[in-house]
């Protein structure tokens, strides 16, 4: 995650060397397409890739005015695609949320919160898990669990305290607990309708 | 922190389920390009064209454009100067002339410092009649051979010259005499001074005379411009303008 030549890669990108700059993207867009994956699933197909162009395009215009480490320059990415995921749920005018998580899960072939007990998740299953989540949990899941930022950038990110990024990171991380162990408390966004993804700012 | 680490930091208030399921979302992906690579690089390619991706412009937008708007005004003033002077070239100071006229403000035209010469420059064997007839005739100080030029009588005039002194039955004093007057259109008054050959020898003053130099019947015939007893005369000798004019007006 850490790389030591991202300075110089950063400097030649901003320079305009191309190769620098495909470095650079690599390194970050696995962690940006899950992330906008995730929380879009509930959105027309190829939500999550047109966000993602529209982040870079974004990202290409202010890269020379960027300064910042690896890390600095990872949250700024996200801190735009997370303002263009945000635009693309306005213009989609669609509820986020389906009120049968398990039947997303089945849909999305995410195994049974028994049988996930007893075997292991692929990538996409594990995403689909936690992209059931209400938005705001989902969020911070992904941004801490699988962007890898730490609470003080998540919290930067989402605009939020970083006391509200550690509460929520314990509330999701319990919440995917009773999916796993098929508790019969379901994660519907009618008990937290403030944390709705239409709460996601 | 890396993402093993907020794992582990998860585990602590979390079970293997957990942890299994967020090892699963942040597995590493296949190298290589991926998705999205070439629409992000066509970005990058419009927002740094190759031709100054090497180096930066040193230069601020905002002196550049001070520095072209100071050279187009040193242009435009020195074109207005020279326009004022009236040192441009013909065309170029006719344009000036109109345009700045247009604008009220006066600038000489391009015949102004002309000195009376024609203003179809280089068109002197086609002037009409009306600006032949405005122009001053020449004068005693222009050579014949000028006069002859932009008489528009002229044209084949040299051949009937050329055909009298041929055929005039007339001799020496009386035929240069005979053939300066139909070169000058009657206006020479050769020979009436008496014949060259009494002219007296050596004055200075009379050595460019025309009618003393002239010896007319040598002049116009070429054929005898190369006899011995003519050309070797000292007084006849090295005067070149006036063997070519012999009716020169006196």
């Amino acid at each position: 995650m850490h790389d030591a030549d991202f300075p110089v890669r950063l400097r030649a990108a901003q320079a305009g060397d191309e190769l620098a700059f495909a470095e650079l993207f690599r390194a970050v867009q696995p962690q940006l397409l899950r992330y906008l994956g995730a929380l879009t699933s509930n959105l027309a197909d190829g939500t999550a890739d047109d966000v993602a162009a529209e982040t870079w395009v974004q990202v290409v215009r202010g890269l020379d005015r960027f300064r910042g480490d690896e890390q600095g320059f990872r949250a700024w990415v996200f801190t735009i695609a997370r303002a263009k995921l945000v635009d693309a749920r306005r213009r989609s005018g669609r509820l986020p949320v389906p009120d049968d998580v398990e039947q997303r899960l089945a849909e999305v072939g995410v195994p049974s919160a028994a049988e996930a007990v007893e075997q292991l998740l692929t990538t996409e299953q594990a995403l689909a898990l936690v992209g059931s989540l209400p938005a705001k949990h989902a969020e911070v899941v992904l941004l801490r669990y699988v962007a890898g930022f730490d609470v003080k950038e998540t919290a930067r990110i989402l605009g939020r305290t970083e006391g509200a990024v550690r509460v929520t990171a314990h509330r999701a991380l319990r919440r995917l607990e009773e999916i796993l162990v098929g508790s019969s408390e379901r994660p519907c966004v009618t008990e937290m309708p403030s944390e709705s993804v239409r709460g996601v700012k | 922190m890396t993402i093993h680490e907020h794992h582990q930091a998860a585990a602590e208030t979390s079970s293997e389920r957990v942890r299994s399921l967020l090892a699963a979302a942040s597995a590493p992906t296949e190298p290589g390009p991926m998705p999205g690579e070439a629409e992000a690089l066509a970005a990058f390619r419009a927002a740094h064209p190759p031709e100054r991706s090497p180096m930066k412009s040193t230069l601020n937008p905002a002196k550049a454009a001070l520095a072209a708007s100071a050279a187009v005004a040193l242009v435009l003033a020195g074109a207005f100067s020279a326009a004022a002077a009236g040192a441009l070239p013909g065309a170029a100071q006719e344009t000036a002339h109109d345009v700045l006229s247009k604008i009220g403000v006066t600038v000489p035209g391009p015949n102004n410092a002309s000195d009376g010469h024609p203003d179809d420059r280089g068109s002197s064997g086609q002037v009409d009649s009306e600006e032949e007839g405005s122009s001053p005739a020449p004068s005693s100080s222009e050579t014949p051979a000028e006069a002859t030029e932009t008489d528009e009588d002229s044209p084949g005039k040299g051949a009937e010259i050329s055909e009298l002194a041929k055929n005039t039955e007339s001799t020496g004093v009386d035929k240069g005499a005979e053939i300066s007057t139909l070169a000058s259109g009657g206006k020479s008054q050769a020979g009436q001074h008496g014949a060259a050959a009494d002219a007296p020898k050596g004055p200075p003053e009379d050595a460019g005379k025309p009618d003393d130099a002239g010896k007319p019947d040598d002049a116009g015939k070429p054929d005898d411009a190369g006899k011995p007893e003519d050309a070797g005369k000292p007084d006849d000798a090295g005067k070149p303008d006036d063997a070519g004019g012999p009716a020169s007006p006196r």
